[in-house]
């Protein structure tokens, strides 16, 4: 460069000035774009914060539920009234004792209360005769009932011989039962309803006979019991109809009272009810 | 980057205004340079600022914080004069409007006929020529403002006087 004519050098130094300084406009139109970029900043780290918040709640939850599950099990939503035969069999034969409990909290034996252990072991030996379900089901509960006995400390009531008892009971008509004896005559029965035993033996044969998984048998807990219903009933109108020798009349309403004495639906109550007034006790 | 920091955090406008005293003065000179126009330069500038307000965030997390908001800005406006120069090659402006203002002090002829072809060099020599001659720069400075190496510009400034020269020689000026 120091070749560089004086005469070129000091033109070039003379040259056209640039601006020091930005003019107002150019300010001013700095800084609305700065407050405008500062308000998308905070707006975006608002959203982003937000977000983020959203998801970590989302996280947790999804955490939460996850620990909850593997920690506690499936969630119980119905009420543990089910029985699996096999895990029954395999419980009797391992500590009997621990069914006892198991047999008082069931409820489908709990309107039944005059049974004892011999009729009930009767009435299972006629109940297995018929079904071989039952039967496979209650040999070892037989057994449980005899060694209860025995020992005296838990009411002696297998349960299948609970449930055979009032299948005997359905399919009996009312003067047949134990406090109509005498009576010489008895309304007609309709065929009962099928009992939870009915329902369930068939489910339960599968699943020991086919070495299938346990499966578990819903058993109902207040089926009505509409044939003993409708008994009691026809009892009651013959003898408000005046169908009935004066000498027989009470017996054969306490015979149908007795019918639906364990029954709890309205109908059972309401006609209890009405067998109550005509035999003149309320 | 405090400044800018500031402005981030709590939105300080004040900050803004004193990141662009500091800077304007540089910037403008450099962007004057390439574009030869005083309002073009000036847009330039402003849009490095107004750029440097949009991307802020970025300047002051880009390379672990410790980008320079200095070369960030000068990087910015040197890309927005060379862009509203091929624009301006796109579209030519009116000679009139192009025509640099003539320097005061000396001869019209001779000054005119010398930045008239100082205004025909290709646009990184023009700017080298007006950075080294018109405002004293060093290599390395005008290096610096136009992303090149110190050297590279000595080769530019280098071809750059060869051509004024021969301008001048054809046009009979007297060197």
């Amino acid at each position: 460069m120091n070749d560089l004519p004086p005469r070129l050098a000091e033109l070039l130094q003379c040259g056209p000035a640039a601006p020091t300084s930005l003019d107002a406009t150019h300010r001013q139109a700095i800084q609305i774009a700065a407050r405008q970029a500062w308000f998308r900043h905070r707006s975006r780290r608002r959203w982003t914060m937000l977000t983020c918040a959203a998801a970590a709640v989302l996280v947790a939850g999804v955490a939460g539920w996850t620990i909850r599950s593997l920690v506690e099990g499936p969630v119980e939503t119905s009420t543990p009234i089910v029985a699996s035969a096999p895990e029954l069999m395999a419980k009797e034969r391992s500590d009997p004792a621990a069914l006892a409990p198991m047999a008082k909290s069931m409820p489908v034996i709990a309107d039944v209360e005059t049974n004892t252990t011999r009729a009930g072991e009767g009435r299972l030996a006629e109940q297995t005769a018929q079904e071989p379900a039952v039967a496979m089901v209650a040999k070892p509960l037989e057994g449980r009932a005899a060694s209860e006995a025995v020992a005296g400390d838990v009411p002696a009531e297998p349960i299948v011989a609970a449930r055979s008892e009032r299948r005997r009971q359905d399919a009996q008509p009312p003067a047949a039962s134990k406090a109509t004896k005498d009576a010489p005559a008895s309304p007609p029965v309709m065929a009962p309803a099928p009992t939870a035993v009915a329902l369930a033996a068939p489910a339960i044969a599968a699943a020991m006979s086919d070495a299938a998984p346990p499966s578990r048998v819903e058993i109902p807990t207040n089926t009505p019991r509409f044939g003993q219903l409708l008994a009691a009933r026809a009892t009651l109108e013959a003898a408000e109809r005046g169908e009935l020798a004066p000498a027989e009349r009470n017996p054969a309403l306490r015979a149908a009272r007795d019918l639906i004495a364990g029954l709890t639906n309205p109908p059972a109550v309401e006609l209890r009810a009405r067998l109550d007034a005509a035999l003149g006790t309320r | 980057m405090t400044l800018l920091q500031r402005y981030l955090d709590v939105g300080d406008e004040g900050a803004v205004s004193t990141l662009v005293e500091r800077h304007q003065a540089d910037l403008l000179r450099t962007a004057h340079a390439l574009l030869g126009d005083a309002s073009a330069a000036q847009d330039a500038v402003q849009e490095g600022f107004v750029r440097m307000c949009r991307d802020a965030a970025d300047v002051v997390g880009g390379s672990g914080g410790r980008t320079s908001v200095g070369g960030w800005l000068c990087t910015v406006v040197r890309n927005a004069a060379l862009d509203m120069l091929r624009r301006r090659r796109a579209a030519p402006l009116p000679d009139q409007i192009r025509q640099p203002t003539p320097p005061q002090g000396t001869a019209v002829d001779d000054a005119s006929l010398l930045w008239a072809a100082v205004d025909r060099l290709p646009d990184v020599e023009r700017a080298a020529v007006m950075l080294r001659f018109r405002d004293g720069l060093a290599y390395d400075e005008i290096g610096a403002r136009l992303g090149k190496t110190a050297n590279h510009i000595g080769v530019i400034l280098h071809q750059a006087v060869t051509r004024l020269r021969n301008d001048a020689r054809l046009a009979g000026m007297a060197l």
